[in-house]
C-alpha cells in the first residue's frame, strides 16, 4: 500500500466491536466466569435509597435487625450510581414516576427492579386514581410482591426469588454477554414522565 | 531444577516487588475483604443481626466482599458526559496505587538483604508517601463536576489541614525518642512495645488515622446522609470499587507504619538469614499485627456518630493536635533520661 | 375552655364585622365576607388564635360557590389551646379570587398552594403560588372539584395490561 511511509507500510483493518464482543464470549463462556458473574450479581444485590410511598416502612423493616435482609448479601445505598437493584414501595405518583425513572437510568447497567405492594401491581385501591402511574409502564419490573403493605419476610422472599432467577436464568452473564438484556424487553415510558419538570 | 526455583524466589522476593506487589497489592486486598467483612459483621452484631450470612454459610459469610467486588467489576463504568473524562478516570486509579505506595518503603524485616531502600531516612520518605493520595480524592471530585462530589472535595481538603500534622508529629515522636529516622533502629529499640511508653503519641497517631482514611467518627468527606457518596457520587462500577478500596489501603499502609512504630513490628520474632526466616515470616507478622490493628479501627463504625465538620477541625486543632505535641515533649524527654 | 367561652372570645374580638355563625357538635365557624376576612383574621391572631391548623373548602355546586374555612388554634395561649376555631369565606365558583391570609399566620402558605392546585382558587398577593403535589396536566383539571368526575374502572380486569 502506497502511503506516507512509503514502501512496506500495512494497515490493518478489524472491527472493534465485533472483537470486542469475541473477547466478551470467551470471558464470560469459556473461561466460565460468567457462573461466578451470576453467583456474585445474585449475592450482592444492593437497593438504591428511593422511597416513593407508604411501603417504605416496611422496606425500613426489612433491613431491620429482626428481619434483617442484609444477611442475603442486599445492602441498602445512598448514591444511584453504585446499586443494581430498585426496590418501588407501593403507589407512584406522577411527579414520582420521574424520580423512579431518573434514578433507573442514573444506576449502571445489570440491574434489576422489584415492584412491591398492591399499588406498584395495578394501583390498588387508587386504581382509578387521576395521579398514579404504573411502575411497569416506566420500567421493566422482575418481581411483584402482593399485599397492603406486604410483611418483610416477603419483601426477603422476593430477594430470594430474584437471586434464584438470576442464577437460574443466568440473566447477568448472558445481558454481558450481550450488551442489552435478552429475557426482557426495553421498557421506554410511552410519554416522558418528567415533562412537567422539563416543562 | 532447584536453579529455576531459586531464581523465581529471588524475584518474587526482590524487595521492591514482593513489598509492592504481594504485601501491598495481594496482601492489601486480602487484608481489605477480611475486614470490610469483618465490620458489617461486628456491626450486625452490635446490632443484632446476623450480617452477610447466606452466601456461604459456613464461613459466616466471609465471601461477601468477593461478591461484591465481582459485581462491581462487572458492571457498568458510567462516565458522565459533563466530567471530565481523564481525570475522572486517572483519579481513582492513581489514589489507589499511590495509597499503597508506602508500603514499599518500609522495612519489614531486619535483615539488610531484604530492604527495599536504604533505610536511613525512612519513616521521613513513607511519612511524606502518606500524604500524597487524597490529593486525587479532590481531583475525583472536581473531575466529576457534581455538585455532591465538589463539596466532598472540599471537606477532604479541610480534614487534610486537621490530620496531617497530627500524623507526622505523633509518628515523627518515636524518632524524636529513639534519635533517628532509621525505622529498622526505631523497632529494634523497642525492648518494650512504644506504645507503653508513649500512649498519647499513639493515640494521636490512632485518630488521625481515623480521620486520614474516613472511619467512622470523622467519616466527613463521604457522609452519605449529607453528600450522598462525597467525592465518590458519580463513579461507578471498577471505578468506585478502586476508590473504596483506596481508603481501606491507605488505612492498612498506615496500619503497618503504627505497627512498626508503635506495636514493635516484627517484634516477638528475631528474623535471621535466608528467604524463609529473614524476610517472609516476619513481614507476616507485621502484617498480621496491621491486620488486627485494623480491626479495632473497624469497631468504631458500630459505635460511634458522625462529627460535623466544624466539631471535628475543632477538635482536632483544639484537643488532638496538643496531645501530639504532648507526646513529642513525652518523647524528648524520655529520650534525654534514656529510656529506649 | 369550652366551646361556649371561645365562641364569646371570638365574637368579642369580631366586634363590628358582620359573621354568620355555625356551630356543630364540637365545632364553631365564623364565616365574614371577602373584603373583612383579613381584619378578621388578624383580630383572631391578637386575641391568641396563633396558627391554622387545617385549610378546608368545601365546593357547593348547586349554590355556586366555594366556602374556605382555616381551622385556627394556638400553642402559646394555654387557655385558647383547647379549642379549635374555624375563621372563613365563601367565593363565587366562576370567578374564585380572594386574599391570602400568609402575612397573618405564616403557616397557611402551604394550604393555600395545595388548594390552589386542587381548587383553582386564586390567593392574590399569595408570596409563592406554585404548583405543590400535582403535575400542571393534572392541575389543570382542578381535580377535587365536584365537576372533575373520575373515570369508573372495572376492579377486575378482563384484558392483560398493556405497556
Amino acid at each position: 500500500m502506497e502511503g506516507n511511509g512509503g514502501n512496506g507500510g500495512r494497515v490493518y483493518v478489524g472491527n472493534l466491536d465485533k472483537s470486542a464482543k469475541k473477547a466478551k464470549q470467551l470471558v464470560m463462556g469459556k473461561l466460565r466466569i460468567g457462573k461466578a458473574v451470576d453467583w456474585a450479581t445474585a449475592f450482592s444485590l444492593w437497593p438504591v435509597h428511593l422511597t416513593t410511598s407508604c411501603c417504605g416502612c416496611e422496606f425500613a423493616a426489612t433491613w431491620s435487625p429482626r428481619f434483617d435482609a442484609e444477611q442475603h448479601g442486599a445492602l441498602p445505598w445512598v448514591g444511584a450510581r453504585q446499586t443494581n437493584m430498585i426496590l418501588i414501595e407501593g403507589t407512584v405518583t406522577k411527579k414520582m414516576a420521574c424520580a423512579v425513572r431518573v434514578t433507573w437510568e442514573q444506576m449502571p447497567s445489570p440491574k434489576f427492579a422489584i415492584a412491591m405492594g398492591a399499588c406498584a401491581i395495578d394501583g390498588g385501591i387508587f386504581y382509578n386514581s387521576y395521579n398514579i402511574v404504573r411502575p411497569w409502564e416506566i420500567i421493566p419490573v422482575d418481581v411483584y410482591i402482593p399485599g397492603c403493605p406486604p410483611r418483610p419476610e416477603a419483601v426477603a422472599r422476593a430477594i430470594i426469588e430474584l437471586q434464584r432467577k438470576i442464577r437460574k436464568q443466568r440473566v447477568v452473564s448472558k445481558w454481558i454477554e450481550e450488551g442489552w438484556r435478552p429475557d426482557k424487553e426495553y421498557v421506554k415510558p410511552k410519554e416522558d414522565p418528567c415533562s412537567w419538570w422539563r416543562g | 531444577m532447584a536453579g529455576i526455583i531459586d531464581l523465581i524466589l529471588s524475584i518474587i522476593f526482590y524487595p521492591p516487588i514482593y513489598q509492592l506487589v504481594l504485601v501491598g497489592l495481594t496482601g492489601s486486598l486480602v487484608v481489605v475483604i477480611f475486614i470490610i467483612w469483618f465490620e458489617r459483621k461486628a456491626t450486625a452484631r452490635v446490632q443484632r443481626r446476623l450480617g452477610p450470612y447466606h452466601i456461604a454459610p459456613r464461613l459466616a459469610g466471609l465471601p461477601q466482599l468477593v461478591a461484591d467486588l465481582i459485581r462491581y467489576a462487572f458492571q457498568e463504568v458510567i462516565i458522565p458526559r459533563t466530567a471530565d473524562r481523564e481525570l475522572f478516570v486517572l483519579a481513582p486509579i492513581v489514589a489507589t496505587v499511590l495509597s499503597i505506595l508506602p508500603i514499599a518503603v518500609v522495612p519489614l524485616t531486619s535483615n539488610p538483604a531484604y530492604w527495599p531502600i536504604p533505610m536511613d531516612y525512612s519513616i521521613l520518605v513513607a511519612l511524606a508517601l502518606t500524604t500524597v493520595s487524597p490529593i486525587f480524592l479532590i481531583v475525583a471530585g472536581w473531575a466529576s463536576n457534581n455538585k455532591f462530589s465538589i463539596i466532598g472535595g472540599v471537606r477532604e481538603a479541610f480534614v487534610i489541614t486537621a490530620y496531617e500534622m497530627i500524623a507526622i508529629m505523633s509518628i515523627l515522636s518515636a524518632s524524636a525518642a529513639v534519635l533517628t529516622f532509621n525505622l529498622v533502629e526505631i523497632v529494634e529499640a523497642q525492648r518494650i512495645w512504644y506504645i507503653l511508653l508513649n500512649p498519647i503519641a499513639f493515640l494521636a497517631a490512632f485518630l488521625s488515622v481515623l480521620m486520614a482514611t474516613s472511619g467512622f467518627p470523622f467519616e466527613i468527606p463521604e457522609s452519605e446522609n449529607e453528600v450522598v457518596a462525597g467525592p465518590f457520587t458519580e463513579y461507578s462500577g471498577l471505578l468506585y470499587g478502586l476508590n473504596m478500596g483506596a481508603a481501606y489501603m491507605k488505612r492498612f499502609a498506615f496500619s503497618i507504619l503504627m505497627v512498626l512504630v508503635f506495636l514493635g513490628g516484627w517484634s516477638p520474632y528475631t528474623p535471621g538469614e535466608g528467604i524463609l526466616s529473614g524476610y517472609l515470616i516476619p513481614s507476616l507478622i507485621v502484617v498480621a499485627k496491621a491486620a488486627i490493628l485494623m480491626m479495632i479501627f473497624s469497631l468504631t463504625r458500630s459505635i460511634y456518630g458522625r462529627f460535623r465538620l466544624d466539631q471535628a477541625l475543632e477538635g482536632a486543632w483544639r484537643l488532638v493536635f496538643p496531645m501530639a505535641v504532648l507526646g513529642f515533649g513525652l518523647a524528648l524527654l524520655e529520650a534525654y533520661l534514656g529510656v529506649m | 375552655m369550652d366551646l361556649a367561652q371561645a365562641r364569646k372570645i371570638v365574637e368579642e374580638a369580631l366586634s363590628g364585622i358582620e359573621a354568620r355563625v355555625e356551630e356543630g357538635r364540637g365545632f364553631i365557624e365564623f364565616i365574614v365576607s371577602k373584603e373583612n376576612l383579613v381584619e378578621a383574621a388578624s383580630r383572631l391572631k391578637k386575641a391568641g388564635f396563633d396558627h391554622v391548623k387545617s385549610l378546608t373548602v368545601v365546593d357547593y355546586k348547586a349554590e355556586g360557590k366555594f366556602k374556605i374555612v382555616y381551622y385556627v388554634s394556638s400553642y402559646l395561649n394555654e387557655d385558647l389551646a383547647g379549642v379549635i376555631v374555624g375563621i372563613g369565606t365563601e367565593v363565587p365558583r366562576d370567578n374564585p379570587k380572594m386574599p391570602t391570609l400568609v402575612y397573618v399566620w405564616r403557616s397557611a402558605e402551604f394550604q393555600e398552594r395545595e388548594v390552589f392546585e386542587f381548587f383553582g382558587i386564586d390567593f392574590e398577593d399569595h408570596p409563592d403560588l406554585r404548583l405543590l403535589l400535582l403535575t400542571p396536566q393534572v392541575a389543570e383539571k382542578r381535580p377535587l372539584r365536584k365537576d372533575f368526575i373520575v373515570k369508573e374502572e372495572p376492579i377486575i380486569r378482563t384484558t392483560p395490561p398493556t405497556g
